[in-house]
């Protein structure tokens, strides 16, 4: 890579890292939005116990149960956080493709156009020698871009079959466009290199395939 | 005063409804653009809370289709967002824009000075 397409990569990070960190900020003030409204409700029930007036109780149960599951849902989008901070660990390293396709998925979620994805993968671990970091901004990329060109709540199909020589392959399908945008293009022939895959894109069945191969390019 | 608050966030609006009501507004709920837009021809509102970012129709382009229906409805934007103001123009001179988390002194407050002004 010259110092030039080094320079374009470092910016494109950076600008991955910023996309993730606005919708993981605004999913953690809805989470705090909320908390605060219930909390200000117990406090409303609270002026109301003291002017003797009675309620139902299963109102403050309610509330409880809402921090509850509040905080749990806090904590999911910190572990998803936590999960891509480390995929910065190593720039080269073996990674379990399913779990970074699915930490991918999982970020999207935070986004306002997100739409369901029905993941497909086998059994085993599919492991495949890789840029995890590279890997997960182009799952996430894709994705985003698959979404933002289907109409509707029908599931994206995503399917991960796993080679016999460290490498693997992905179908991207179920989506309900008859061109392919110059984005999803554009972001595949981006990272082609660097994570070494080749991909293809079926017409008549609407699929993308992936086909990451082992060892990444130095 | 009658307020329809507009949020995917069910459990944000349903709070903040419950406050209100407690405060003595009349306070509906809807968690999209799309029954927002029913409810607004089917009963008249004073002030519209608007989320920004909803799946959908968005904060924005709700308020021209409801602002089309109720021609004096007053519009609060409500968002996690950051950097709204700098990054899209959105907000027309009459509109209020509020942070996420809210506080309930301050919504009032901007309900009632939107309401009085205009």
């Amino acid at each position: 890579m010259t110092d030039c397409q080094d320079d374009q990569r470092e910016m494109k990070n950076l600008q991955f890292f910023g996309k993730i960190n606005a919708s993981i900020s605004h999913e953690l003030k809805n989470i705090l939005a909320i908390i605060s409204e219930t909390t200000g409700f117990v406090d409303d029930l609270t002026q109301l116990a003291r002017q003797g007036k009675k309620f139902d109780l299963s109102l403050l149960e309610n509330c409880n149960q809402s921090v509850v599951e509040e905080i749990e849902r806090g904590f999911h989008t910190i572990r998803q956080m936590n999960k891509l901070a480390h995929t910065t660990d190593m720039p080269v390293a073996s990674a379990d493709i399913t779990e970074h396709l699915d930490l991918a998925v999982k970020l999207t979620k935070f986004l306002s156009f997100s739409k369901p994805v029905k993941m497909v993968s086998p059994e085993k671990s599919v492991q495949v020698e890789t840029r995890p970091f590279l890997l997960v901004t182009t799952f996430y990329q894709l994705l985003c871009e698959l979404f933002k060109a289907t109409a509707g709540d029908h599931p994206l199909g995503v399917k991960i079959i796993a080679g016999n020589n460290q490498d693997a392959t992905i179908i991207f399908s179920e989506y309900s466009f008859d061109f392919l945008p110059a984005l999803v293009s554009e972001v595949l022939d981006d990272a082609a290199h660097l994570l070494n895959f080749k991909w293809e894109t079926d017409k008549s069945e609407n699929t993308i395939t992936l086909h990451l191969l082992p060892a990444v390019n130095e | 005063m009658r307020v329809i608050l507009v949020d995917d966030e069910k459990k944000f609006i349903t709070m903040l409804a419950k406050r209100l009501k407690f405060r003595g507004f009349e306070a509906d709920i809807a968690t999209s653009g799309v029954d927002a837009i029913k409810m607004a021809t089917q009963k008249k509102y004073d002030i519209a809370v608007l989320d920004i970012k909803m799946p959908g129709i968005s904060g924005t382009e709700l308020k021209e289709k409801l602002a089309l229906i109720q021609n004096e409805l007053k519009f609060i934007f409500v968002t996690g967002h950051g950097g709204v103001m700098q990054s899209d123009c959105v907000l027309g001179p009459k509109d209020i824009y509020l942070s996420k988390p809210l506080d309930i002194d301050i919504l009032i407050d901007s309900m009632t000075s939107c309401s009085e002004k205009f």
